[in-house]
């Protein structure tokens, strides 16, 4: 049979150029089909000249396909070859300037020969294919291609149909997606890159390499690379395994790994994280070893021991899990001793969320630490350091249909007292609260009713000193006539707030009355309309609105003098709290009111896409009667018929670069501005953002206590040239004279990696500061080394930008 | 001035469904505010509705806006981030994915963490109406090509 095979010859006007591969479709070609191993079927297509593809679909499939094209890299993971098309499946072809030999024992194509099947390419100066084992020897300029995934060498063997073989000393890229972690996130790719001396395939997305290197750095001198001297890259699992492998940045190996499993695609996945280290004045060096484990798709671990020169070492580990059901993480930290306190210190927090049955919930939030000064000494992160209340709460909630649910709940909190002087009072225990709420909007005649009910059992561990316990019980219904047209909307309500308690008196307040009913109506009207007229402003066109609202609210005045203050505090003077028909948040005191509230709204809307760009607010109350209530003292009283807060409030989009956020309350009476918060941010570009905020508020009281705030906040991020950024945040007390916060930071984008470098430092207490330094090194799509301010800086300067396009995420929630 | 008073605020799809239970309030509200637009009604099978409207992300957070000297919290700022998307019966954006945010500030006091927890739930509660007014406005001025 083979002797009955012609050698194929080349014509001289076939001849190609040796680069261009401009006209392949007139180049000699073999096409065999079916599948390979069986040597004995027939053949269809002789290796003969006159045997041709069809030609538009040959020239498509021989353009080589240049390294992952942004046009391409969207596309699907194994893109589908256009070139797949045009030859049947499975069906094998071989090209070049030449082919000898006899296809039943082996095919020599000589001079820009090419192996086709499927969407897999094989070039190579020559390429010897022998069809009864599948296999193809190729030899000089050697490259592999599959979708946008390419390995070039001078020499390679493989059997085509198991993509198995082996390449000599090849430079690798291999491209696949990452998943988005939201839905309509743009879906990312990462390339991973590098060489080897030996690469063997070992059938589809499995890779095997010795003296290996890999990096998403895109240069062929790439910054940062992983070194190893085994490289096992499986993209099945999307994970990579280096073996006696280390970490090198700038031609500096700066980590040494035994053994190390990275993502490919930055997914997180089991293993040795980098380790986090930083500095702070309260643990000195500090040093995290995290171990993730990745135990199960909807189920990880995080352990690290944590090592503080200051203080010893420390013992962590997080738990989070995921459900049809039920979601929770729970955290233990643990420290045997501390050498600078002398004791043991702990740390647990278990978070848990369970659907019992599609109408009932139950959930879990307990926190406890061992002393307090917990958080101030051993974390940097201003959120925690400044923690005082942990919730301790276990609660059930039933939502018995669309209109009604019912909340059962204890409650209490861990209350942290680091200095006498700061008043930390704990809060009172609920033990237990029960909640039924309902409302039915489409009651006959238009009418809809609501209810709110509640029992609690307030306790407090200062009970025997100077504080009430005792039970509350609330019930209050509500009846309203909502009308509405497309431009007005008047709803009269009225409902009657009932109360009644049994108070376990104090020795301080032992001779006062221990039963208390009380029960107030509550009566309101709100009303509004809807104007709108088309304005061009901004250079476009734009829906502007006038949104006009008042707002009667009548309560009768009760005597509450004697009701002890469980839950209850005032709310601040705002857009949102102007309208609520109590100027208490709890139900311990019924604030007595006469009063009407205006308020003005203009809005400018976009025509096109409905989006809001800009708003003004103006609104103010009018006092008819006295207010009589007050829960710490009489200076809370407004008079009727006096001059009140104006408040005034303009946010939105100014312009192209600039956003405005401001607040204005102003008093008629006194002439004073009693509070004042202006924001403008300045933001030309991504990553180039300037903020000034002041906030001014002289009056400022909590609970009973004047305690005023006039803060200068300045914070931004802006290129500084040759990939350099700075970022920082100052904010300083007027009132006190001090910073109370500053970072200052400095980042540097090397193109495939960042390096970040940020200083913190706030204010714990009067006279003392936490102070932390920051220092990372993010290699793109493999991970960060060192301590991550991104959370702090995310959090801290508004509108910043993360300067490179890097999707290294593995342990989400830690910072 | 050339005010005028606001016309129907009609949507251009019939029917529609939502992604998220009645039972949650967000739900429920929605649902609630596109009945009183009074052209469109509710379905519960996606596959009977001329649009889906899909939440895609609801998520509330703290940030401390200012600290005091003692390095307690003194004013927080709660945002509220809404993403969402609308397609239309053959699953084709009307609205790709969109996000809208809302934020506010108060004052807080450690001592008083009961009280200023029922003032978060205000704040939360007009900025989720806030948020839905927006989102409404949007989908009011979505027009199908079809």
């Amino acid at each position: 049979l083979a002797a009955g095979l012609q050698p194929l010859v080349v014509s001289p006007d076939l001849v190609r150029s040796p680069k261009a591969a401009a006209s392949p479709a007139s180049a000699p070609g073999a096409v065999t089909a079916g599948a390979p191993a069986a040597a004995s079927r027939p053949v269809p297509a002789q290796a003969a000249p006159d045997v041709k593809p069809p030609a538009e679909g040959r020239a498509a499939q021989t353009q080589p396909a240049p390294a992952s094209p942004p046009a391409q890299a969207e596309q699907a993971r194994r893109r589908p070859a256009p070139e797949a098309a045009a030859l049947p499946a499975g069906s094998t072809s071989v090209k070049a300037l030449r082919i000898l030999g006899a296809r039943s024992i082996e095919l020599v194509a000589d001079g820009d020969a090419e192996l086709q099947r499927d969407d897999m390419v094989l070039t190579a100066d020559r390429v010897t294919y022998r069809e009864p084992i599948d296999e193809a020897v190729a030899e000089g300029n050697v490259e592999l291609r599959q979708g946008e995934d390419s390995i070039a060498g001078p020499k390679a063997t493989m059997v085509v149909g198991e993509s198995t073989g082996t390449f000599e000393s090849p430079a690798y890229e291999l491209t696949r997606q990452r998943q988005p972690n939201l839905t309509g996130e743009e879906v990312r790719t990462v390339s991973g890159r590098g060489q080897a001396d030996l690469l063997r395939l070992e059938g589809e997305n499995q890779y095997r390499l010795e003296n290996a290197t890999w990096s998403t750095c895109q240069a062929s001198d790439p910054d940062w690379y992983i070194k190893a001297r085994e490289l096992d890259l499986d993209y099945d699992r999307e994970v990579g395994t280096a073996r006696n492998g280390s970490i090198v940045f700038m031609d500096v190996p700066i980590l040494w790994m035994p053994w190390a499993e990275f993502p490919l695609t930055a997914r997180r996945q089991s293993g040795l994280l980098p380790p986090t280290f930083g500095s702070s004045n309260k643990t000195g060096a500090d040093l995290a070893v995290p171990y993730y484990w990745n135990i199960a798709p909807n189920y990880d671990a995080t352990i690290t021991p944590r090592f503080m020169s200051r203080r010893g070492v420390q013992i962590g580990g997080e738990f989070r899990y995921l459900g049809e059901t039920y979601r929770g993480e729970s955290r233990v930290e643990w420290m045997p001793k501390d050498r600078l306190a002398g004791e043991e210190r702990t740390l647990a927090s278990i978070q848990h969320e369970q659907r019992i049955t599609p109408s009932l919930y139950g959930s879990l939030d307990l926190n406890s630490v061992s002393d307090d000064r917990y958080f101030e000494d051993l974390s940097s992160r201003i959120g925690v350091a400044s923690r005082v209340n942990l919730l301790r709460q276990g609660q059930l909630v039933y939502r018995g249909s669309s209109w009604w649910n019912a909340v059962i709940r204890a409650q209490s909190y861990q209350t942290l007292n680091p200095d006498e002087e700061s008043r930390n009072v704990a809060p009172y225990r609920r033990l237990p609260q029960i909640l039924v709420k309902g409302q039915r909007p489409d009651l006959p005649g238009g009418l809809s009713a609501s209810f709110s009910t509640e029992y609690v059992k307030f306790a407090h561990p200062d009970a025997d000193r100077n504080k009430d316990e005792g039970t509350r019980f609330v019930a209050y219904p509500q009846l309203a006539l909502p009308l509405a047209g497309a431009a007005w909307f008047v709803t009269p309500k009225a409902g009657l707030h009932y109360t009644s308690y049994d108070i376990d008196r104090s020795p301080l307040t032992a001779t006062q009355r221990s039963s208390i009913t009380r029960s107030a109506p509550i009566f309101s009207v709100d009303s509004g309309l809807f104007f709108e007229r088309e304005a061009t402003i901004f250079g476009g066109d734009y829906l502007q609105t006038l949104e006009p609202r008042l707002y009667y609210l009548r309560v009768p005045s009760r005597d509450q003098a004697d009701i002890p203050n469980f839950d209850t505090s005032r709310f601040d003077v705002g857009f949102a709290q102007m309208f609520s028909e109590n100027r208490f948040s709890g139900s311990d005191r019924i604030g007595d009111a006469n009063d009407l509230t205006a308020a003005l709204t203009t809005r400018f809307i976009d025509s096109g896409s409905g989006v809001e760009r800009l708003r003004a607010m103006i609104g103010q109350r009018y006092y008819f009667s006295d207010q009589k209530v007050y829960l710490y003292n009489e200076d809370e009283l407004r008079d009727a018929g006096r001059g009140t807060e104006v408040l005034l409030g303009l946010g939105g989009r100014i312009s192209r670069e600039f956003s405005l956020n401001s607040y204005l309350q102003y008093n008629t009476e006194t002439s004073r501005t009693e509070r004042a918060n202006f924001n403008l941010r300045y933001q030309p570009d991504y990553a180039k953002v300037l903020n000034i905020s002041y906030r001014y508020a002289p009056e400022l009281r909590i609970a009973e206590n004047l305690v005023g705030l006039e803060d200068v906040d300045v914070s931004g991020q802006w290129p500084l040239g040759r990939g350099w950024y700075g970022v920082g945040r100052v904010t300083h007390s007027l009132l006190e004279n001090r910073v109370t916060e500053a970072i200052g930071g400095l980042e540097y984008n090397g193109g495939c990696w960042v390096f970040r470098v940020a200083v913190h430092r706030f204010a714990i207490e009067r006279d003392d500061v936490s102070q932390s330094i920051y220092v990372q090194l993010e290699l793109n799509d493999l991970a960060g080394i060192g301590s991550n301010p991104l959370n702090l800086l995310t959090r801290s300067v508004p509108g910043y930008g993360k300067i490179n396009d890097s999707s290294a995420d593995r342990v989400f929630g830690m910072d | 001035c050339g005010f005028k008073l606001r016309g129907p605020q009609r949507l251009d799809f019939a029917t529609v469904h939502i992604n998220t239970s009645e039972l949650s309030e967000l739900g429920a509200s929605l649902r609630r505010l596109i009945a009183t637009s009074g052209s469109t009604t509710v379905v519960d099978d996606p596959a009977q509705a001329d649009a889906r409207l899909q939440i895609l992300a609801d998520n509330r957070g703290r940030e401390i806006l200012s600290l005091t000297g003692a390095g307690k919290v003194r004013e927080y700022q709660l945002t509220q981030i809404l993403r969402f998307q609308l397609l239309d019966k053959g699953g084709k954006a009307l609205i790709p994915p969109t996000t809208i945010s809302a934020s506010r500030e108060f004052t807080f006091d450690d001592s008083q963490v009961l009280g200023k927890e029922q003032e978060e739930t205000l704040l939360y509660n007009d900025m989720q109406q806030d948020l839905l007014q927006q989102l409404m406005r949007r989908l009011a001025s979505v027009q199908r090509t079809d």
